[in-house]
This record gives structure tokens, C-alpha cells and sequence, in this order.
């Protein structure tokens, strides 16, 4: 066993630490706006842009794409950029499409697009559900009708985050609707500038918005496929594994549990025994929730397979950060019921009460989760 | 690089012990300790003794992982109940008896005093517990002096640590006995666990048997390898206890509401694990003083200071500067 982080986990870490030194309260507070500006979610432009000056995007790609770090050395790296609160989830997208890249696609298209996500002036959304295919993605009707050396889509996407700032929409479409289930789905890289294209906004309660993608006759080249045609689940599979891999709430619960603690300490909140109680059991949990993170990663470094345990740790940090935002909000109450930053604390806690109640359904829901741990962490028959 | 796995050494003893307990402690095995006077199974003792469990050395990865291994198959012996006394005092057949109750088949028992620890012959009324144990409750002992106020601390953390290990091993050990019964057990033409209801309560169960095995596992870590003094700190000694205490619970409950009617039935092993996991939750008394506890020492900044790896901080709880500015801002208004 080891828990305390080697010479390269300290290395990625202390770059994130270095990176959340240069903001100050003032420094934050004009990224928050710069975020609540672009309608999206914990992104900043200007931050990224120092991300990608640091030379700090994609530094888990092998070389020459990236610096070849591996699993935990990302790791430390993500998890402390979180846990300080930088904006960090346009890092995380690019990043997973990158590697999806490098996984799946052509040395042609992996020379493309790759440093352009590295150096940070190209942005990779994901467009995955539909009005009729959330949880069962496979049911996704966007097609892509070839026509010579190109695709023809028609469809709508929903849900897609961050559209309106990304160059391209890494596509599931439909190539062969005579196909069984999951066998004639195709990943498309399509340009947001694409005619045909409308991106329109869909706003959330957590306080950005997502888009809903109409595809009308939009053609791309045959070449912005990624992987073969009716391979797109294949190609998607390792993607969303990657994606229950990420902490879930968990990072950034444990930021404002610090937070309030910190307050506590300088008098400026008040916990009764019956709350000192409570956040000790939160401390607990959010120990354990670490954990589960932290073994996903491990995991991976070893080259196990993860997907019997990856869902455990979705499950658990999206339900811990629920559960400390409202203990947050409870011990800042009244303040927490108004969000005008008049308490720093109160009104992220009050924000963060609105954002955790998307984080057991996005990137799948807490009951896909709950089936496919079933079947791959305990053994149990596939269910309905 | 990064490992939550237990140690080599660790693993490796917990592959052999859990061979030999796979066909020495048999639920049989455990239903004929709670018909034996102690509660115990000397025959198992016996076989564990060959096994050179009593004389395992103090080291706390091995200690937690025999008690994980013990509980998973419920071993009617007083290893966690002996071991903690052992390994900081260095004298065998001692029963910890800080909560006011030993275990009546260890022959002396170790008690708090104003100096630190004492050690007297375990006497007093004889009672049977829930767990189908035999417990001595413990009045006001007179026994000699045998450790520091030191030695009494470390006792109590590492005492939280085998305790929580056991329930960790047994909630795991539950959590198996119920899976395997979903995959097996049919009704409306299919295996329950095909069924939403069931298999998604077995694995929230998973989500906190795991968490407790992680969080044991890092406090074994803290006491050993991560500088410890052979026990964990207090916070990650009541962070693991508070975890395997809930999660062995709902792992206890969940396993009873997937087996049905067949796991309230005496015949079946459930209530074995059940009985168990609700009577050693209690062993060291409620959890609720630690866990405010736990919430003082943090809220206080200079005990806070000293906390050690706590989440992802080796030290203290690190907040970045931003955080720290705001802070500073919203505690002059």
C-alpha cells in the first residue's frame, strides 16, 4: 500500500497547485464571471489558456502528443486542480476526446486535431443523447447517410455541454439502422461551423446552459470519422469508462466541507453538537469517497479493469456532493438562501445545492450506473 | 506510485488464513460456538494458534487483515479482542476492556485508569451477548499498572482499527452471502438479482463495504508504513470505525431484505452475519461522541494543524489562496 504520492504524482500535483496559486479571490471571482458569461460549466477560457501555457493539457497522452504521465500521476493532477477549485471540466472533456482520439482513430486525424487540444486553441464537446436517448443510448436516431466520400447527418442532439464554445462535436450517429442494437453506430468529429448545424441553447438551473444540436443535412468528409464505420460503440465504451473514472462531486465536496471547516475555526460560523456530529459523518464518507477515486486510478495504472468499480465511485461522489451542499447550506443558513455572493461561502454552497442535483444523472444516471456494477461488480444477471 | 491494495506481506497472510478458514470456520462452526459455554471454539483457536495468528507481528497491516479475514467468516476467537493489548503491551491473553465489557474466555482484561492502563483477571457477571459471545461486565476493576496514558491511547486507536477491520471483514462476508443467494434464488422465472430492486440495493451495500475496506485499509497504512506509532491516528482510527459500523449495518439490512423469509430463518446463515455486524457495531459504544468528536478536532485550527492525512492532505486541511482570501473577507464582516 502506498497513499502518499511518489516523485511524478507530486511532480502533476504540485502543477496544479502552482496553477491555483495565481488565483487570488479577485483572480476567481472575474473567472466565475468570465464562466457565468460563456453559460458554461466550471470553464473559464482565460484559465484554460493557462492550462495550455503550462504546458498542462493532455499530459497523459504518450509522447510526442503529451508527456506520457500515467494513471495516478493524472490523477494527483486532476484531483488537486479540483480540489482548489479551478475551472476544471473543459480540461477534462478535451482531454477524454484526445484520448478516444489516440485510441480509435487514424494517425491522419490523431495528427489533426491532437495539438491543437494540447495547445488549447481547439475545444471537443461530446454529443451523445437525443430527445429519445438518454440513459438507453443506444437508441440514438441521428443519421449519418454516406453519399461518396462523405456523411450526410439529420438528427438532434441533446444535452451537449459547452457546444457553444467548442470547434467540434464528436458525434454518435446512426450509419446502419438495419444493424443490431449498438452494431451500426458510427463516432463522426463534426465541425460546429458546419452548415446545417444549430446549436440553441437549453438553460439548467445550476446557472449555464447546455444546447440542443439540429443536424440538417450536414456534411462531412468521410475522414472525420473516427475509427471504423459501425464501430462507434467500441470507440465510445473506453470514453465512458474514462468518464465514471473522473471524481463525480467528490473533489469538490470535499472543498466546501474545507471551506466551512475553515469558518468554524475563525468564528464567523457556528456548528451545534448536533451539526459537529453530522459533519464528522460527512468527513467520513467523503474518506471513503476519496478512496474509491483514488483505487480507480491505481487500478487503471496496473492495467485492471475497472468497470466493476469505476460505477462505485460515480455513485458515491455524486451522492456525497448532494449530501454536503445541503449540510453547507443548513450551517450558512440564513445567508445561503440568497445567491449574491454577500457570503463567499453561503452562495457557492447555495449554487452548489443547484448544480449537485444534475451530478447522479449526467454522465449516467446513478441507476445505469447501479446496472452496470451489477453485472461487473458483483456477477449478478443482467437486469432491466 | 499510488496502491490501495494491502501489502504484499499482508496479502499473502491473507490468502493463507483465508484458506484455512474457509474449511476451518465453517458457519457450523460458528453455531456451535454460540452453543459453547464461552461463546468460543477452541478448536479453531487451536488451528489458528498452528497457524501463528496469536504471535503474528505487531505490524499493523497484518493485524488489520487477519481481523478483516476473521470477520468476513465470523471466527468465534477474541483475536481483535486480545490483539490490541498484545501488540502495544506486549502480553497475551489480555481482553481490552476500555467500554465496560471484556470477553469472558481471555483470562485477564485491560482497563483505563488515571495512570494509563491496568491489567486484572477478567471477573464479574457473566452475560451472553446477542452475538452469541460470552462477556464479563466490568465494575471497578483493581488491577496492576501496566502501561502509560500513552500506551492507553494507542490501546484505544488501535482497539477502533481491529474493531472496524472485523466489521469491514464481516460486512464483506455478508455482502457475498447475499449476492451469491440473488443469483441463485428465482422467482416470476428469472434470478432476483436480475431484478432493479434487488441488484441496486447490493450494490449501494458495495459502494460502502468497499468504502469501509479502503478506509481500514488507509488507517492500517497511517499506523505502519505512514509513521504511525503502531496505531492510527485517532481521526483515521474513528473515520474507519464510523465507516464499518454503517456500512456492515446497511450491508446487514440489505442482505436481510434480498434472502426473504429465508434469511430470517434461524436455519440460514444471514442471521449469523446480521446478529453479528448490529452486536460489534456496539462493542465501543456509539459512534456519534467520536464523529463530533472528529468535528471539533477539525473545527478547531490548532488541532486541525496536526491531523494527518486526512483526504488528500498529508497535513492539516489545505484550502487554495482564493479560498483563504474570501474567508478572511467574510470573517471581518
Amino acid at each position: 500500500m502506498e497513499l502518499i504520492p511518489d516523485g511524478g504524482e507530486r511532480a502533476a500535483r504540485d502543477l496544479a497547485r502552482k496553477l491555483a496559486d495565481e488565483v487570488d479571490w479577485q483572480r476567481m471571482c472575474e473567472l466565475r464571471e468570465e464562466t457565468r458569461e460563456l453559460a458554461v460549466e466550471r470553464e473559464a477560457l482565460t484559465f484554460y489558456r493557462a492550462l495550455a501555457e503550462a504546458g498542462a493539457i493532455g499530459l497523459g497522452w504518450p509522447k510526442p502528443w503529451g508527456e506520457g504521465l500515467g494513471a495516478t500521476e493524472m490523477f494527483s493532477f486532476h484531483e488537486e486542480l479540483e480540489a482548489l477549485g479551478m475551472p476544471g471540466y473543459g480540461l477534462t472533456q478535451n482531454e477524454g476526446i484526445g484520448s478516444m482520439l489516440l485510441r480509435s482513430a487514424s494517425p491522419a486525424m490523431i495528427e489533426e486535431h491532437l495539438p491543437g487540444i494540447r495547445d488549447g486553441t481547439r475545444r471537443y464537446v461530446q454529443g451523445l443523447s437525443e430527445p429519445d436517448a438518454g440513459s438507453d443510448l443506444l437508441a440514438v436516431r441521428t443519421r449519418a447517410l454516406r453519399e461518396g466520400e462523405e456523411y450526410v447527418i439529420n438528427g438532434e442532439k441533446l444535452w451537449t455541454s459547452s457546444a457553444q464554445i467548442a470547434d467540434y462535436i464528436s458525434t454518435l450517429v446512426v450509419t446502419d439502422p438495419e444493424a443490431k442494437r449498438g452494431r451500426g453506430l458510427t463516432v463522426l468529429l463534426v465541425p460546429t461551423s458546419s452548415p446545417g448545424l444549430d446549436i440553441k441553447p437549453v438553460w439548467l438551473m445550476g446557472g449555464w446552459h447546455v444546447n440542443s444540436c439540429h443536424f440538417d443535412d450536414v456534411r462531412v468528409p468521410v475522414t472525420a470519422r473516427v475509427g471504423e464505420e459501425n464501430d462507434g460503440w467500441r470507440v465510445l465504451a473506453r470514453r465512458l469508462d474514462d468518464e465514471r473514472a473522473m471524481s463525480f462531486g467528490g473533489n469538490e465536496a470535499r472543498l466546501l466541507l474545507a471551506r466551512l471547516i475553515d469558518l468554524v475555526g475563525r468564528g464567523a460560523v457556528v456548528l451545534d453538537d448536533g451539526q459537529l456530529e453530522e459533519l464528522g459523518g460527512l468527513v467520513v464518507d467523503a474518506e471513503a469517497d476519496r478512496l474509491h477515486y483514488l483505487r480507480v486510478a491505481a487500478m487503471s495504472a496496473r492495467g485492471e479493469d475497472t468497470s466493476g468499480v469505476a460505477p462505485l465511485n460515480k455513485l458515491s461522489g455524486s451522492l456525497l456532493a448532494q449530501r454536503v451542499a445541503q449540510f453547507v447550506v443548513d450551517a450558512t443558513a440564513p445567508e445561503s438562501c440568497y445567491g449574491d455572493g454577500a457570503s463567499p461561502l453561503a452562495a457557492d454552497a447555495e449554487e452548489a445545492l443547484r448544480v449537485t442535483t444534475v451530478l447522479t444523472i449526467m454522465g449516467g444516471t446513478s441507476e445505469v450506473q447501479r446496472n452496470t456494477a451489477a453485472v461487473r461488480g458483483l456477477g449478478l444477471p443482467r437486469s432491466r | 506510485m499510488l496502491d490501495e491494495r494491502w501489502s504484499p506481506e499482508a496479502r499473502e497472510l491473507a490468502e493463507a488464513l483465508r484458506g484455512l478458514l474457509n474449511t476451518r470456520c465453517t458457519s457450523g462452526v460458528v453455531r456451535e460456538a454460540e452453543a459453547d459455554e464461552l461463546g468460543q471454539s477452541e478448536e479453531l483457536s487451536r488451528h489458528l494458534d498452528d497457524f501463528g495468528l496469536w504471535e503474528l507481528p505487531a505490524e499493523p497491516e497484518l493485524l488489520a487483515v487477519a481481523a478483516f479475514e476473521l470477520g468476513r467468516v465470523l471466527a468465534p476467537v477474541p483475536f481483535v479482542e486480545a490483539t490490541s493489548v498484545r501488540a502495544v503491551l506486549g502480553v497475551s491473553g489480555v481482553g481490552y476492556a476500555f467500554d465496560g465489557h471484556a470477553m469472558a474466555s481471555l483470562p485477564r482484561m485491560a482497563v483505563r485508569s488515571d495512570a494509563g492502563v491496568e491489567i486484572a483477571p477478567t471477573a464479574g457477571a457473566r452475560r451472553r451477548a446477542s452475538t452469541g459471545e460470552v462477556l464479563v461486565s466490568v465494575g471497578a476493576a483493581v488491577g496492576e499498572q501496566a502501561g502509560s496514558l500513552r500506551d492507553a491511547d494507542r490501546i484505544w486507536r488501535l482497539a477502533r482499527l481491529l474493531d472496524a477491520a472485523r466489521l469491514a471483514g464481516a460486512a464483506h462476508g455478508a455482502l457475498e452471502l447475499g449476492t451469491a443467494y440473488a443469483k441463485v434464488r428465482h422467482q416470476f422465472g428469472e434470478p432476483i438479482g436480475a431484478f432493479q430492486a434487488v441488484a441496486h440495493q447490493l450494490v449501494d451495500a458495495k459502494v460502502s463495504a468497499d468504502g469501509a475496506e479502503l478506509v481500514v485499509r488507509k488507517a492500517a497504512w497511517q499506523a505502519g508504513a505512514g509513521g504511525g506509532d503502531g496505531a492510527p491516528d485517532a481521526v483515521l482510527a474513528t473515520i474507519a470505525r464510523a465507516k464499518s459500523v454503517a456500512a456492515a449495518r446497511q450491508v446487514a439490512t440489505v442482505v436481510h431484505q434480498v434472502m426473504g423469509g429465508y434469511g430470517f430463518a434461524v436455519e440460514e446463515d444471514c442471521q449469523l452475519f446480521s446478529r453479528r455486524i448490529r452486536g460489534w457495531s456496539m462493542r465501543l459504544g456509539r459512534v456519534g461522541p467520536d464523529l463530533a468528536e472528529l468535528g471539533r478536532t477539525l473545527t478547531d485550527p490548532a488541532r486541525r494543524a496536526s491531523v494527518r492525512h486526512l483526504w488528500h492532505n498529508e497535513r492539516g486541511i489545505q484550502l487554495p489562496r482564493w479560498a483563504i482570501e474570501a474567508a478572511e473577507a467574510e470573517s471581518m464582516r
